[in-house]
């Protein structure tokens, strides 16, 4: 989890550390970027609270190194949601696979 | 330069429905993971009522409202205006209420570059960032190398986005959090006198409400 350098450090507090050039390139958001998005809004929206800021935050820091490293901006934050979501129960782990590959098939059946 | 160089390669009528399908005429390549993952939960929280349609389409609506022409027109009546730029800096939530825009629960805090000052944002634990006056961040704001790299060498990664700051000129880079979001006032260029807030908020780039660049006439 803690940086080899300093090991008060965390994985995702970067700040001061050389990460090279940086692309000016912007992209359009991906329509299911924006869809995870608005899902994580909805759910911690007033009143319901199902998902809040600080939980986002707490499931970065959480994930671990590695993933939080593989992963980019919009993977990291549905990552983070799915970790908070499937530790309140709303679903399993194992529904959420199993979803993802009955998505997955109707896809690929509606490319044909 | 950074500003406006969206890669939008197709054609679509911005039919706020399309993301409620998986539209395989457009997007032809194989979903991705985190793809397949984000209308896995979408379908499982609609079917055990933590989500309704209606819910997801109103996120959905505001997601794709959030525009950085509205941060251009609030600095355009802050430049028009010296107290609305004062009640601005003083208390950002509430003075952006006053436009009509609700910046949410986190401080909104803004800070004004001058002639002696240069302000700069960034998140470097995240890529926090004022959504509500900016819309979403760029690809560069979320990059660990802007993220790194800029409170440190602040200057060099400014001259990489073009923007030269005199060595008298202090510069003030701003780390944002989850609760507390920063907005920048650009200098109003020379040249403006007498310009329409309309006229004024047509230069005002996201790049120089982040700080990494200063509007010209």
């Amino acid at each position: 989890m803690a940086d080899t350098d300093d090991p008060r450090r965390g994985y995702h507090d970067i700040g001061g550390k050389d990460y090279g050039a940086i692309d000016p390139e912007v992209t359009e958001m991906k329509p299911w970027e924006r869809q995870s998005t608005a899902i994580s809004n909805a759910l911690g929206a007033a009143g319901r609270h199902l998902y809040v800021t600080d939980e986002s935050r707490r499931a970065r820091e959480q994930m671990g190194e590695p993933l939080y490293s593989d992963l980019d901006y919009y993977e990291r934050s549905t990552e983070s949601m799915k970790m908070i979501l499937v530790e309140k129960g709303l679903f399993t782990e194992e529904e959420l696979e199993t979803r993802m590959a009955e998505i997955a098939q109707r896809m690929a059946e509606a490319r044909k | 330069m950074a500003e406006e160089r969206g890669t939008h390669d197709h054609d679509h009528d911005h039919d706020h429905n399309h993301d409620l399908t998986f539209q395989p005429n457009i997007e032809d390549t194989e979903a991705g993971r985190y793809e397949l993952m984000t209308y896995a939960i979408r379908e499982l929280l609609m079917e055990k009522g933590h989500l309704t349609p209606d819910e997801l389409r109103a996120a959905q609506e505001k997601v794709e409202s959030l525009q950085k022409s509205d941060g251009a027109k609030v600095i355009a009546k802050a430049w028009s205006d010296a107290d609305f730029k004062q009640r601005l800096l003083d208390d950002g939530n509430a003075a952006l209420l006053e436009v009509g825009v609700d910046a949410g629960a986190a401080k909104m805090t803004v800070v004004e570059n001058t002639d002696d000052v240069q302000n700069v944002v960034v998140c470097t634990l995240c890529s926090c960032y004022p959504r509500a006056v900016l819309g979403m961040p760029p690809d560069w704001y979320r990059s660990k190398s802007y993220r790194s790299r800029v409170v440190i060498e602040p200057r060099q990664v400014l001259s990489e986005f073009g923007t030269d700051v005199p060595d008298d000129m202090t510069v003030r880079v701003h780390d944002s959090l989850a609760d507390l979001r920063y907005l920048v006032i650009p200098r109003r260029p020379e040249g403006t006198d007498g310009w329409s807030e309309d006229q004024l908020a047509a230069i005002v780039t996201r790049d120089t409400m982040v700080g990494v660049a200063n509007p010209t006439a």
